[in-house]
């Protein structure tokens, strides 16, 4: 009996990666091959589920956002309101975002014991402290990998803005690394201009037919990939334009605000609206060591526009529930307020905002005291919320990849979800 | 295809694991498998382990007396052929091996001239010679070069050594076949300088010298493990990473530091003589201090210098220190001596992986016992022939190439199972086996255990000593620091006082010759006051001298102080030393305990778990046997089955049917019984009414007549008689018409009785007919159902079964491994394939002949003109291999990840449906492939001529067929339909993947 990888019955399939499971006593999630066969993604991922980070470069202050504290020494000059979520309360600037706090979520008890930009770009990316020597992939990476689905051929890891590939993928490989989107489409994706499209349809057949006969000799799970990979550019080059932003109509943009950051919320709606696994867009700059409170007065005008905005249209479309929308920053910033009105560099006390897929809609997670000088509540760090992104998305944070034999954890085995954040 | 002869296998491992000194198992199991008689067997691996017991000379004990008489090649198809189950592969064609040996010993795909010549070649050798060819060639150390450069540096390089710095010098390495061993030294030992090898100084500098990603890599790179996960705790899911190997390496490397205090100048490694591996599990708090030690062996013996006497070098301002101890360069030395059991296995297999695509340890730095080797034994003699024959790249890689397991088919065997009788008798053996094999291991564990906990309290015991030890070294250190301190006080001073001393010398000289001539001019008044301006400016001068000495006297006593302090702190150490010594001396004694016991318990597990999976491996074999069987059998009973249940339905059917029909017929008879019957009783009630009516006239008339006697002229009466009369005859004629059908009526009454009672028995018959025919019809359509459904089940476990069998049995490498080109062999591998090579090369040769053209006289020397092939073939490659740059970005895993994972994206399949690279190499120019091809009019030659270019193979007819089509289907687009041709079978997966 030759071995049939083409008998594609989803029942047979999962039976197999059952019976392979109990042979090796094995990782699962991901492994190549696992993925390899539509039949087994179709049964796995019923649905495309998506991430879009807003990362909010220079660290945002939590007492003018997500945890206010008004009248008190360290609160500043802006007052607390209400939101869509009765009792919970955010900083004024955000009065647009507030209509939606019913759909997203808070965590004010973050600890990351750091104050250094780029270790906490790194813990809060990573979901881990950077250790010398030692290469672990994005967030991105990791949901691009978890996310993936045979069926869709566009990238699963964008940065916006930008124009080259990272390399944050680590032992997930390149496929997984960063694309930094500036509203082209990917390099070769139009076919050459003397090959016609009826031709190019001759080609791929003629391929086809010899990928088949080598079949019959050997089919491995790696010659599977590789001969889908073909059938995903084709794919890939009828959606060309979905990288296009300029594709959308005038009163969107008109919506979303035509600065840059309004910009690039719409073109990561219309990344996540593709079933682009992995998006993450940044708001610069909220390193306020100075005239903190014009600097974020002005800024959050900005991005509570555009932010609410997207999450609204998410909401609406019907995107929200498939999608986890996290707003992160490094860390936050000092409760005390400095000689030049402005906050410093804080990791001991601070708050994210999530929402979307299995975040629980409305929840607040954690506390700080009066005057947010420490965490008094069900204390987190990035370990636990790289844990919890992980959760929300229905992926079982504690599993492991298996990359080429070497069995490699999905977040922190040291830490854990936040799990009543989790529907 | 040979059975699997489990019993002399359980005897040989049962052999092995009566000894328990790990080299005497392994090289008696080399033996035992190598002779056919058991007995012998047995006792000649008993008296080879007591003779090397009683000798003890383990480590120098010469397998080449016993087992040396064959080459190498030959005693690995030994190996594999008693020691390996289930199907394998046939031998591959010629073209198929000529394929393979090009891409593993020079990174590409044979020419197609090679392979027509390959082809041509009737030496029943040609195989061999080929290898030996190849490995003769510039290609070999070249694309070794390549290997080994990804393989180190996981595609690191060029921030302080070029990648083809290094390349150059790794191929230098080759060309002269320098040993392994001195190869994988220098990579620890080069520091950077010219004089040491500095290309090799690549390994540490690449990765900054970052002491914990050095511990890692040396582990990975060098001896096959990777520690990452034992760096913070012993490692949490492989239960032979501990936390103290992890340390052990650490502390050869952590006092080496990257030294740049120029930026112009390149970076080179500076060494500290202090610092201490110490250490601490964040998850039992178990916490040791280890000296350098490597996988598998006690702390190396280090030399103990005095304080202020432990640098070659002392650092300084633009000046790195050197140690006169240095622990990377013992570490250096420990590996270039060779002989580590890790560093041995590391090495045998990853040559191992380079030639069949995936070490018989997989992946190639998860070297323990928990993942045996895929074929224990041959591991085994693999690592020990490598270290006998002094780490010989070249000759390992052509006995591999030489085995049949090298030149297996990448096909799978038609049928997979084998004599699955004696796999099905040898599980519980083997089941037996893995059990007492299993206690086994759980008792050298408890041992294991035991002596660590003994080693632990050695290292308990030398702490408190190891800290009186470390105050006095650091005493001596500060006291040796004064001591350099007050010395370059002293000196300088001493430099000022002698300075001055020479200006008072000179300047009371000039004063002494200026006294002297004005005593002759006495009357010279100049002179006079000149000299003693002179003299007063040399007493100046000695005064100042004077105080300057002074102070040189006062800077010598803190110097003499701090000498003496020196000498006293570094007499003080001494008695430390010594102390310490038998504490030390302990802590080795039982460290070597503790690793030989530590050493068996993995021998014993790796043991374990190769049987484990070998009876894994007949349990799917026994599986798919056996479904394969069931499949068959119920496949073959389907058909019977079938037809029994359509008969079954048929005649269920035509039972309803006659039922139905019966049932019919009971109806018409019942009611023909009941018409009848009521008839036959009206009948009978006339005929009865009749008769009284009868008898009643008769009385009547007879009273009538009687009276009409009396009354003879009644008319009344005389008509009534008459009615009467009349009546009377009416009704007995009626009566006799009556009385003449009741016969017959009777007879209808009693046949349709009769028919009833009939019609009654037949449908009785045809409902128990029908019952009977329904029942069979439902039992033989569950049979049916049944059938089928054992049939879907029993695929579904053959196909598992087939699943895994083919998985382990590639694991075993029965087949070959199906492995995807790196992206260096698929660039290169295009290149030729497309003729871009003798594209490059034909430009090349003009270049280089145009810039430096060779003379008449020049032709005709031989040196001269192979001088200008080389320099052409050089040339070439430097821009085949500056092409290949894009494919790299694209296929190659991140840099300083793993470069063996495959992943398959849809950027390089855009790439190569639309970039500019591929498209250009495969349009016609010149004599490249697609001009060849153009001029070729048979389809068939031409199909030769692409199937033979690209996958060094002759097309099947029907590819010649296909071909033919294609082209005639564009007739008026030849070129182009050439071109797409190509193009399919270059992006197809027969090219893309090595087999």
């Amino acid at each position: 009996m030759k071995c049939q990888y083409s008998c594609q019955t989803g029942e047979h399939v999962l039976a197999r990666r059952d019976f392979l499971g109990m042979l090796t006593g094995g990782f699962v999630v991901g492994g190549l091959g696992a993925l390899a066969t539509p039949a087994v993604s179709a049964v796995l991922q019923k649905e495309q589920k998506r991430v879009l980070v807003v990362y909010m470069a220079g660290g945002l202050s939590q007492l003018e956002s997500w945890d206010p504290k008004p009248k008190t020494d360290t609160g500043g000059p802006f007052r607390a309101i209400q939101t869509a979520t009765p009792g919970t309360h955010i900083c004024e600037l955000l009065p647009k975002t507030a209509l939606h706090m019913d759909k997203l979520a808070l965590v004010r008890s973050i600890d990351t014991k750091n104050g250094d930009h780029g270790k906490g770009s790194y813990q809060m990316t990573y979901g881990r402290n950077q250790m010398p020597g030692v290469e672990y992939p994005h967030i991105g990476a990791v949901s691009a990998k978890a996310l993936e689905r045979s069926d869709n051929p566009l990238p699963g890891h964008i940065r916006i803005p930008g124009g080259s590939r990272g390399s944050d993928a680590a032992y997930l490989g390149p496929k997984y690394a960063s694309i930094g989107m500036n509203g082209k489409p990917p390099a070769n994706s139009a076919r050459a201009a003397n090959l016609t499209e009826q031709n190019d349809a001759l080609r791929n057949q003629f391929r086809q037919k010899v990928n088949d006969r080598f079949s019959l000799k050997r089919r491995t799970a790696e010659t599977d990939v590789y001969t889908q990979s073909y059938e995903q550019a084709k794919q890939l080059m009828e959606k060309r334009d979905v990288f296009d932003v300029e594709k959308e109509p005038a009163a969107e943009h008109e919506k979303y605000g035509k600065h840059d950051f309004g910009k690039h919320c719409l073109m990561a709606r219309r990344l996540l609206e593709n079933g682009i696994p992995f998006v993450q867009i940044s708001h610069s700059n909220y390193d306020t060591h100075n005239e903190n409170f014009n600097f974020h007065l002005e800024q959050l005008g900005e991005f509570d526009q555009s932010f609410a905005t997207l999450i609204g249209d998410l909401h609406e479309r019907g995107l929200l529930k498939s999608t986890l929308v996290v707003v992160m920053s490094e860390f936050g910033r000092t409760p005390r307020i400095n000689a030049r009105f402005g906050r410093d560099h804080w990791g001991t006390a601070w708050s994210v905002c999530l929402g979307g897929a299995k975040i629980q809609p409305g929840a607040v997670i954690g506390k700080t005291n009066e005057n947010g000088t420490k965490v008094i509540d069900r204390e987190v760090d990035h370990g636990d919320l790289f844990h919890t992104y992980l959760s929300a998305l229905d992926l079982d944070s504690r599993g492991s990849f298996d990359i080429g034999g070497r069995a490699q954890p999905m977040a922190d085995p040291a830490a854990g979800p936040i799990d009543e954040l989790i529907v | 295809m040979s059975d699997f002869d489990a019993a002399a296998f359980l005897r040989t491992r049962s052999v092995l694991i009566l000894n328990t000194d790990p080299d005497v198992r392994r090289r008696s199991a080399a033996k035992a498998f190598s002779t056919n008689n058991l007995w012998f067997r047995s006792i000649l691996s008993r008296a080879i382990a007591w003779l090397v017991l009683c000798a003890g000379v383990v480590s120098s004990f010469d397998s080449a007396t016993a087992l040396a008489q064959e080459p190498l090649h030959v005693r690995i198809n030994q190996i594999v052929e008693n020691s390996t189950l289930g199907p394998r592969g046939e031998k591959a064609g010629d073209l198929a091996f000529l394929r393979r040996i090009h891409l593993d010993l020079t990174g590409r795909i044979p020419s197609i001239d090679q392979a027509r010549a390959f082809l041509a070649d009737a030496a029943p050798d040609k195989r061999t010679k080929e290898v030996d060819r190849l490995l003769a060639s510039p290609d070999y150390a070249r694309h070794m070069a390549l290997v080994f450069d990804v393989m180190l540096m996981e595609r690191r390089g060029g921030v302080h050594v070029k990648s083809d710095e290094l390349q150059a010098w790794l191929r230098t390495s080759f060309e002269q076949n320098r040993p392994y061993r001195e190869i994988a030294r220098d990579f620890i030992a080069a520091d950077g300088t010219p004089e040491k090898q500095r290309p090799a100084s690549a390994f540490f500098l690449e990765r900054e010298v970052e002491p914990n990603l050095i511990t890692r890599e040396v582990g990975r790179m060098f001896f096959g493990i990777d520690l990452q996960c034992a760096q913070c705790h012993d490692h949490p899911n492989i239960d032979d990473y501990l936390q103290t190997d992890y340390y052990g390496l650490f502390a050869f490397v952590s006092r080496t530091t990257l030294f740049r205090p120029d930026p112009k100048q390149p970076a080179v490694l500076a060494e500290s003589p202090t610092g201490a591996a110490s250490f601490k599990s964040v998850f039992t708090d178990r916490q040791a201090i280890t000296g350098p030690r490597a996988p598998g062996s006690v702390e190396v013996t280090e030399a103990a210098f005095s304080p202020g006497d432990e640098y070659k070098t002392e650092p300084a301002k633009n000046v790195r220190g050197i140690p006169k101890f240095s622990r990377r360069e013992k570490l250096a030395e420990l590996i270039g001596a060779g002989g580590n059991r890790y560093f041995d296995r590391n090495i045998a297999n990853r040559l191992w992986a380079i030639m069949l695509g995936r070490g018989l340890v997989h992946p190639v730095d998860q070297h323990h016992s928990d993942n045996p080797p895929a074929i224990p034994e041959l591991l085994d003699l693999l690592s020990t022939e490598f270290a006998r024959t002094d780490y010989n790249v070249r000759s390992m890689l052509r006995e591999i190439a030489l085995t049949d397991i090298y030149q297996r088919s990448f096909q799978l065997p038609a049928n997979l199972t084998l004599s699955v009788e004696v796999a099905r008798k040898s599980i519980p053996e083997l089941q037996q086996l893995a059990a007492t094999t299993s206690k086994s291991v759980d008792e050298k564990r408890t041992e294991s255990d035991a002596l660590l906990v003994q080693l632990d309290a050695a290292l308990a015991e030398a702490r408190p000593l190891r800290v009186e030890l470390g105050k006095a070294v650091a005493a001596g250190q500060a006291a040796a620091k004064t001591r350099t301190d007050t010395a370059t006080a002293v000196a300088a001073a001493q430099a000022k006082f002698d300075a001055k001393q020479k200006q008072a010398t000179a300047v009371s000289e000039v004063a002494e010759k200026a006294k002297a001539a004005s005593g002759i001019l006495t009357a010279d008044a100049e002179l006079a006051a000149a000299t003693k301006t002179l003299e007063a400016k040399a007493a100046a001068l000695v005064a100042e001298a004077t105080k300057l000495k002074a102070a040189v006297d006062a800077a010598q006593k803190p110097a003499t102080a701090a000498e003496v302090a020196l000498a006293a702190a570094a007499t003080a150490i001494e008695p430390h030393r010594v102390k310490l010594a038998p504490f030390e001396a302990k802590i080795l004694e039982r460290r070597a305990v503790f690793i030989a016991a530590q050493r068996e318990l993995y021998s014993r597990r790796e043991t374990l778990r190769s049987t484990e999976r070998r009876v894994s491996f007949l349990e799917a074999l026994v599986a798919l046997d056996s479904s394969e069987r069931q499949v068959a059998a119920l496949t073959q009973a389907l058909p019977a089955t079938t037809v029994a249940a359509e008969i079954a339905q048929k005649e269920a059917t035509a039972a309803q049917t006659a039922l139905t029909a019966a049932t019919a017929a009971m109806k018409t008879a019942t009611e023909t019984e009941a018409t009848t019957a009521s008839i036959l009783a009206a009948t009978t009630k006339a005929i009865t009414e009749n008769q009284a009516a009868t008898k009643l006239v008769g009385e009547t008339l007879a009273s009538a007549r009687a009276s009409l006697k009396q009354l003879p002229q009644d008319a009344d009466l005389t008509a009534a008689v008459a009615k009467l009369d009349s009546s009377a005859a009416r009704i007995a004629t009626e009566l006799a018409a009556t009385q003449q059908v009741l016969p017959a009526q009777t007879k209808a009454a009693e046949d349709a009785k009769s028919v009833l009672a009939t019609a009654t028995a037949q449908l009785a018959t045809a409902t128990t007919t029908q019952q009977a025919a329904a029942k069979k019809n439902t039992e033989t359509a569950a049979m049916l159902t049944q059938t089928k459904t054992q049939l879907a089940a029993a695929t579904v476990i053959a196909n598992e079964s087939s699943t895994a069998v083919i998985a382990q049995a590639t694991a075993q490498f029965n087949i070959a491994y199906v492995d995807p080109l790196t992206p260096e062999q698929l660039a290169v591998s295009m290149m030729q394939a497309t003729g871009r090579v003798e594209q490059l090369r034909a430009g090349e040769a003009a270049r280089i002949n145009k810039a430096a053209p060779l003379s008449e006289a020049d032709l005709k020397d031989a040196a001269k003109v192979a001088a200008r092939e080389n320099e052409i073939d050089e040339a070439t490659w430097a821009k085949a291999v500056a092409s290949s740059a894009g494919f790299v970005n694209l296929f190659a895993g991140q840099k300083g990840q793993p470069q063996d994972a495959f992943f398959a994206t849809v950027d390089q399949a855009l790439f190569f449906a639309n970039g500019g690279d591929v498209q250009s190499w495969l349009a016609p120019s010149g004599t490249n492939l697609t001009a060849r091809a153009l001029k070729l009019e048979e389809p068939k030659a031409l199909a030769e001529e692409l199937y033979l270019s690209l996958f060094t193979r002759l097309p099947t007819d029907e590819e010649v067929r296909e071909t033919a089509d294609y082209l005639a289907q564009r007739k008026e687009e030849r070129s182009a339909a050439v071109q797409e041709i190509a193009w399919a079978l270059i992006t197809s997966s027969e090219f893309r993947f090595h087999h």
